[in-house]
Order: C-alpha cells, then structure tokens, then sequence
C-alpha cells in the first residue's frame, strides 16, 4: 500500500530572542536555536488512525504544524497525499482537516451554521453534499439545538465537537487532531472518540493525533510513534506496544487489612497499598505463583490482575529514552 | 473569479453578522464620527474667520478636502480598516493556523475577510451628507476629467492604505504581535487630511513615495479641483501602487516562511 505521508530526515528548528533588553537588543539581538524536532522519519498508510505522543514540548504539534505546511521544515523531505504541504496547493489543502484542542477554527462571533457555510464556500462543497452532511453530523453529536448560536454561548464540550464537524465537512482524506478531547467530559470524550474510530473505520479517513489522554489513544489510534526532545523513540503498533508490557501485571490483592509480610514477598514490585489492599507489579510468569502464594498463605478476600496502564507504558519509553540531546547551541 | 467572488460574498454577510452581533457596538463609530466631522468643520470655519485661503485653499475647498478626506477614511478604515488588526491578533494567538490550512488564497482572505458595507454605509452616509450639504460646489472648480483621474489617485491610494495597514502587521510573524508598529497607521492618516500644496517639497516627496500615504485624499483631492496635472498624478499614484504591489507579496512570502504558529 502506497503511504499517504511519507517523512524523511524531518527537522524543525526556532530561533528563539534570548537578549529582550529594550535598548541593547536592538542592536545586539542574540539568538538561541532550539530543535523542536530532529531527524524524525516515518510513514503512514491510508486509513491508518497514529498516535503521536510525548511529554509537553516534546514536538509533537510543531510536527504536525509541519505536515499540515503551517510551518516551514529546516530540512527534511515532508510528502502528503503527492503534495509538499509547504507549497500549500488548494488542492492538497481540500484533503486534509485540521482540528486543535486549544483554538478556535471556528468564528467566535458567529453562529456554527454561519462557519460552516463559509467553510462550504471556500472547500466548494456541493450545497446538497453540504446539508447532508451538518444534518448528520448534529444529529450524530446531538448538537442541532446550538447550530444557530453564537459560539461563544455554547459550551467548550459543544464547541469541540462543532470544530470536529467544521473539519470533516469537506470529506478529508486526512484528519490532524491536536488534543481533541482537552478539557471535555467523560461523555463528550466518549462520543468524540466513538466518532473518530467511525468515520476512520468507515470513511477510511487517516487519522494523525496527538493526546495526552491515553484513552484517547487506546480507543482511537491502531499505531503509535513515540518523540521525546524532537526525536523519535518508538514507532510501532499500539497491541505489540501494550502486548510488550503485558510481560508483567499489577495484581491487587484485598484484605481486611493488609499483611506486613506481603510486602516483602519476593520478585515483586509494590505498586500501590492502601489499609485494605495491595497492588503488587509482577512477571507475568511467576503471577500464578504469586498468587497460590498469597491466597494460601494469607486470608484474601478479592484479586484484581491489571494490565500495565498505557500511561506508565509511555512513561516507562520516555525514562528509557536516555539518548544524549544537544537542544540548546547559542549562535 | 467565481470562487474568489463566492467567498468576498461570504466575507461581505459574515462581517455584517459579526458587526451587529453585539447590540452595544451597533451606533458607537457613528457617534464617534459626528464628533470628529463636527471638530473638523469648526476647526475649518475658525481657521478661515481670518484669512481667505490656506495653502492655497479656500474655505470651500478645504472643507472640500475634509470631505475627501473623510471618504478616504471610511473607505478604507471602515470598509477594510480591520483586517490588519485581525491578522495581528490571529498571528498572536495562533488561529492563523486556520487560515494558513483552507484551500483560500491566504493573502486575498486576509485583505478581504472584512468587508464592511453595511456598518460604514450606517456609521458614514449622515456625516457625508452633513459636510457635502456645506460645501458651495459651485464656487470648485471641478470637471469630469479631473473627477475621472482624481478617482484613478484615490484607489490607487486605497490600495495603497491597504498595504501599509496589513504590512504593518508582518513583523508579528517575526514577534509574535506587531499591535504598537501597526499603531503607526493611526498617526499616518493624519498626514492626508492636509492640501498636497501645504506639505515642503521634501515632505512631498517622502509621503508620495517611500510612505506614501498623502496619495489618497491629499493628492486626489488636488487632482479632483484641479490644482495639480491629473494625468502626471494618475501616472505617479499607479506606479508607486505597482511598485508596492511587488515589495507588499514579496515581505508576505517571507513573513510566511517565519511563521511560527502559538502553541497550543
């Protein structure tokens, strides 16, 4: 399969004011470059959903900037879709949406209905395609009743699924999401990423997003590439990734109270322990022993065998990413 | 064509929608512009209770050139005055992104995304009528051809209006707000409410050419009663507009590539 993006040897570097003296600076501006992504390669095939995480300033939006051709690589060889995004062919940009979690695509002073009629006249979608479309979409998210009010009435919940449909109404061949689901609840979360995993199953739409919600990731994305300091630290599917890690569980154990010796049981990690409970990280062979052991041993009244959460998965990448970086050069 | 019309449609209602979405900002420029057009007329008549002419100018033409001067305005302030600043604060908190990421010309929907017909045909059409009610037109010297070429000067220094506004904005893409540079147009306009014939030889030059911002009501004013060559104005007033076409696209180009987006 041919990929829809194809990245290779991709750099992006700031140049960030470092003397912000009002007089001197003037004069005497002094620089620093700052790598926001190094030397980052991978591709994508079409329909494929990817999770790009990493700790905050790690690169993962300046990345997306890039693919997206908001921002000008320093080197590298960036193709989406056949396009460079820097070119920023009308043709390539019909193909791709964009969605940030943090700003507004969206006017804030007008109605949704009124945004999207202005996106329909810039993406030039057929009226009767359009209509369609703002009729399933609200339907689907249950957002008719806000259609005609003004943005900045409607709730952040409501507005993030509002930006959601203002990016797929033109039928994207790729979808870039940038924390989508930031400061929304349980449900809207719920229905965003049931939408998603929708139209990419469905519409085989590919999907690049960047979360800091784990959940966002499980139940979106079928891949994952890892940056941190503006390199890549992992690429590869989200089951192999989590299947990895699933060489060890978390069993908790309850008790009444806890047993002082359970916690010194031997080729075990205690997890977590509260009065009534222990949660301890073990090999996922010698679990079955573990717990003939403490089942024989001690009066338990439940187990619990947990998976390693992916958070602690990418924690555990992110500690053992112990590759020198030189970040900083002064010029 | 069509599609760029399609979307200036767009642009026109939407800009109509956003202006009377807040009910309190629906009469304030048309307030704060019968203050302004009434100090203007008494400043006028003050300044003319001694003397008959100014720079050459008569009461009637000066009064004349607060007219021009006050379509200049709301043409350009008003119909399009807000774009420069839209684009600063877009670049500052990141939704240029959006801009940047829709199949739409991003220079042509920046210089258009506001149009304001309806708001500046509210906030201008009765002071308009006030002034030009004042003025003796008879007493002008005015004639089809000077009217034709006046009006070549003054679009062309519409134009050129834009440029300077919108242009003011780009260090942002450096700096991330250009807010206090782009003030710099607000003490500019006061430059082309004077007579062309007012301004020294050398200040002539300077605001005709590298800030040429005396273009669209001074020069055109004098174009329009006649008291300067119309064509040689016409001529000049196209050249400086393509000349600046060409350095305006040139610094957008380069702008762009040192967008750096807000983070998100």
């Amino acid at each position: 399969m041919e990929p829809v993006i194809k990245i290779d040897n991709l750099s992006k570097e700031f140049k960030i004011r470092t003397n912000r003296n009002i007089i001197t600076g003037l004069f005497n501006p002094k620089n620093k470059i700052v790598k926001a992504v190094d030397d980052v390669s991978f591709s994508v095939n079409e329909g494929e959903s990817l999770a790009f995480l990493g700790p905050n300033g790690a690169g993962k939006t300046t990345t997306i900037k890039t693919l997206t051709g908001l921002l000008y690589p320093t080197s590298g060889n960036v193709e989406i879709l056949g396009y460079n995004p820097f070119d920023r062919d009308p043709q390539f940009l019909k193909q791709i949406g964009l969605v940030m979690g943090n700003k507004a695509g969206l006017s804030w002073d007008l109605t949704a209905a009124q945004s999207f009629d202005l996106i329909q006249k810039i993406y030039e979608i057929p009226l009767e395609a359009y209509k369609e479309r703002v009729e399933r979409f609200t339907s689907l998210f249950n957002l008719k009743h806000v259609l005609n009010t003004q943005l900045r009435s409607v709730s952040l919940g409501e507005r993030m699924k509002l930006e959601l449909i203002g990016a797929i109404l033109h039928n994207p061949k790729i979808l870039f999401l940038d924390e989508p689901t930031i400061g929304l609840d349980i449900i809207s979360k719920k229905n965003i990423r049931i939408f998603l995993r929708d139209i990419q199953k469905h519409a085989k739409i590919t999907i690049i997003l960047t979360s800091h919600d784990m959940d966002d990731v499980e139940k979106v994305c079928d891949r994952v590439v890892v940056i941190n300091h503006g390199q890549k630290i992992y690429d590869g599917r989200l089951e192999k990734l989590m299947g990895d890690y699933q060489k060890e569980r978390v069993v908790v154990f309850y008790f009444e109270s806890v047993p002082g010796e359970v916690v010194g049981i031997k080729h075990t990690e205690i997890e977590e322990q509260k009065d009534d409970s222990i949660a301890l990280r073990v090999s996922s062979e010698r679990m079955p022993k573990l717990i003939a052991e403490v089942t024989s041993k001690y009066p338990v009244l439940d187990i619990d065998i947990k998976s390693i959460p992916l958070e602690d998965i990418i924690e555990d990448l992110f500690q053992r990413d112990l590759t020198p970086h030189k970040l900083n050069v002064n010029i | 064509m069509r599609y760029r019309l399609n979307i200036l449609w767009a642009n026109i209602v939407n800009t109509f929608r956003r202006e009377t979405a807040y009910f309190s900002q629906n009469w304030s420029n048309f307030f704060s512009t019968v203050f302004y057009t009434l100090a203007m007329v008494v400043f006028v008549d003050v300044l003319f209770s001694n003397i008959t002419t100014l720079a050459g100018y008569s009461r009637e033409e000066m009064l004349f050139m607060v007219f021009i001067g006050q379509v200049a305005y709301y043409f350009g302030w008003g119909v399009f005055g807000i774009n420069g600043e839209r684009l600063n604060e877009d670049i500052n908190n990141g939704s240029f992104d959006f801009v940047l990421v829709r199949p739409a010309p991003p220079l042509f929907f920046v210089l258009f995304r506001n149009i304001s017909i309806i708001g500046t045909l509210r906030d201008s059409l009765a002071n308009i009528l006030v002034i030009s009610f004042l003025i003796n037109w008879t007493t002008l010297h005015i004639t089809l051809s000077s009217i034709v070429l006046g009006s070549v000067v003054f679009i062309a220094g519409q134009i050129i209006w834009q440029y300077i506004r919108v242009g003011l904005v780009f260090p942002a893409f450096w700096f991330g707000s250009a807010k206090n540079i782009m003030s710099i147009s607000y003490e500019l306009t006061e430059t082309h409410n004077l007579p062309l014939e007012g301004y020294p030889q050398s200040l002539r030059i300077l605001f005709t050419t590298l800030i040429p911002t005396i273009i669209v009501s001074a020069m055109a004013g004098s174009v329009i009663l006649n008291k300067s060559n119309g064509l040689i104005m016409a001529g000049w007033a196209i050249a400086v507009t393509v000349a600046l076409s060409f350095v305006f696209v040139w610094a957008w180009n380069s702008a762009l590539k040192h967008y750096s987006s807000a983070s998100s």
